[in-house]
């Protein structure tokens, strides 16, 4: 089932509806972590981690959300991380899961150090790579 | 009247400076680093890939057949040649030594339920996994699978242990499945080897019941080589956790040459290796039915930066387990605290971790990091 409304595209499937308005789902909180972007990015992404608090050697998935402006829409997105006052990223490659409508689930996740890392979310549109970036501290 | 008084202002001087509060080193928020050590052990979760792994029956199997030099194939060598249970469950040696010398220290066996990676190059996801390869080098048992088989299947002792084990008799089962069975007893063995608690420990769980005065009880010099130790010394961006080791690979800054011509590839070897076993849990021969637990085999990364990396080892019963490093070619706690206090940064990978530098630690300093690594030993 489908409906339109003005600014809101809604969207029903297996009996869930959920609404990907611009920028709506990608306004950060609840846990969710708005990513910064540069000056005029397309893209508004935030990241929920599952489980909410991550712990260091653990594994933990990310529930990321896209949001575009002016229509602007992905064709893909890439999830890494790393410690850029270590010099080193994650030791295993995240697998991106596109579950339509802006929201993707990223799998196999881990942090092996404490310390500052830098989530990194790069969207991918016209062929191009839009980075977004957010830096958490981990226990 | 007058004698009162200054007895009671007596011991109250004395309650005032009594060495609880007083002789505890740490700042609160090194405490909060301390307290990610523990509690001690964790707790113990199956490995969900081998279907025998926390069975009595399996485990006492596995036992057997970890003394039995009749699991290779001169009928000479057993695990426990190199795995010894007198020392630390390693050999006290630099380099393995089986049918012929090995290129690597032998690895205690301490507690190695709760990696996620096996080997100093990782080229193992699973303690099962693992027990295969010195059966099958040709450099430690250099036995094969119908050598296993046929032990298992004339030995009427092991032959009932397997069906208690695995509620069948070995007859009739092909050569590969119970050479792969005896390394899942194996496993279910070694899972059993787990050390107890340490002096650090009590310290660490006094601290959280915010008992200060169990807590001061703790050596002065372990202290103070605690403080090092979650602080400029940074080892504990590595050895994390109650286990003291992240489970992952580090380029630590020892040579990796085993000879003319001759290179370890370490961590970066062992992923190749991953990649091409077909004893791994994506494959055929792993038990859980979902491959749970595999994610990690199907997404490890290969970059340059792993040619040379090697395990971060526990630090839990050092004391029992020397010579140290992937090559065994530090012989005490005190060279390798001299070697990360030295270490020569162009001896590092040029792609590699930025955390390592040299410490450049006072004598007395030096002592304290030592002092405090002994106490992650049981009965120190």
């Amino acid at each position: 089932m489908r409906a339109s409304l003005p600014g809101l595209t809604a969207v029903a499937l297996a009996g869930i509806t959920f609404a990907v308005p611009a920028h709506a789902g990608c306004a950060g909180g609840d846990g969710a972590l708005k990513l910064e972007a540069p000056d005029g990015a397309p893209f508004a992404v935030t990241v929920k981690t599952r489980p909410g608090t991550v712990a260091v050697g653990e594994p933990f998935a990310a529930d990321i959300a896209v949001c575009g402006k002016d229509g602007n829409t992905p064709e893909r997105i890439a999830v890494d991380a790393t410690m850029p006052a270590h010099n080193h990223g994650m030791n295993y490659v995240p697998e991106v899961k596109d579950l339509g409508g802006g929201r993707y689930a990223a799998e196999g996740l881990l942090f092996h150090m404490p310390g500052t890392w830098r989530v990194e979310v790069s969207v991918y549109a016209d062929g191009k790579p839009h980075r977004l970036s957010r830096d958490v501290e981990v226990e | 009247m007058i004698f009162r008084l200054v007895l009671l202002a007596v011991l109250a001087a004395g309650i005032a400076g009594s060495p609880a509060t007083a002789d505890l080193l740490l700042a609160p928020d090194e405490i909060k680093k301390v307290l990610r050590h523990g509690p001690w052990p964790p707790e113990p979760k199956p490995d969900r890939s081998n279907r025998v792994s926390g069975s009595d029956e399996a485990a006492t199997l596995g036992e057997l057949l970890f003394f039995d030099p009749r699991l290779s194939r001169a009928g000479e060598i057993s695990c426990a040649r190199c795995h010894r249970p007198d020392l630390g469950w390693t050999d006290g040696r630099a380099k393995a030594e089986g049918v012929a010398r090995l290129d690597r220290n032998t690895q205690s066996l301490f507690n190695v339920r709760f990696a996620r990676w096996f080997g100093w190059d990782g080229r193992t996801d699973s303690l099962w996994a693992h027990s295969l390869g010195p059966i099958l080098d040709k450099r430690e048992m250099a036995a094969d699978a119908d050598h296993v088989a046929t032990l298992l299947k004339r030995d009427e002792q092991l032959s009932a242990l397997y069906r208690a084990a695995f509620g069948r008799a070995p007859d009739g089962v092909d050569a590969e499945t119970l050479m792969v069975d005896a390394a899942k007893a194996l496993a279910a063995f070694q899972e059993t080897i787990v050390s107890g608690s340490t002096a650090f420990d009590r310290f660490r769980n006094a601290l959280a019941r915010g008992d200060t005065q169990a807590a001061a009880q703790y050596p002065q010099a372990a202290q103070r080589g605690l403080k090092l130790f979650v602080g400029r010394g940074k080892c504990h961006f590595c050895h994390t956790g109650p286990l003291f080791t992240n489970g992952e690979f580090a380029d630590a800054g020892v040579p990796y040459f085993t000879g003319p011509g001759r290179v370890d590839p370490g961590r970066h070897g062992g992923i190749k290796r991953l990649k091409a076993s077909p004893y791994t849990r994506l494959g055929a021969f792993s038990d859980a039915p979902d491959r749970s637990g595999a994610w990690a085999t199907r997404q490890v990364r290969q970059h340059h930066r792993t040619f040379g990396e090697f395990k971060v080892p526990s630090l839990r019963n050092l004391t029992r387990t020397a010579p140290y490093m992937h090559n065994g070619s530090l012989a005490t706690l005190a060279d390798v605290v001299r070697h990360y206090s030295t270490i020569d940064l162009e001896r590092l990978h040029t792609d590699g971790e930025r955390i390592l530098e040299p410490l450049n630690l006072t004598a007395r300093e030096a002592a304290d990091l030592v002092a405090f690594l002994e106490t992650l030993g049981e009965g120190e």
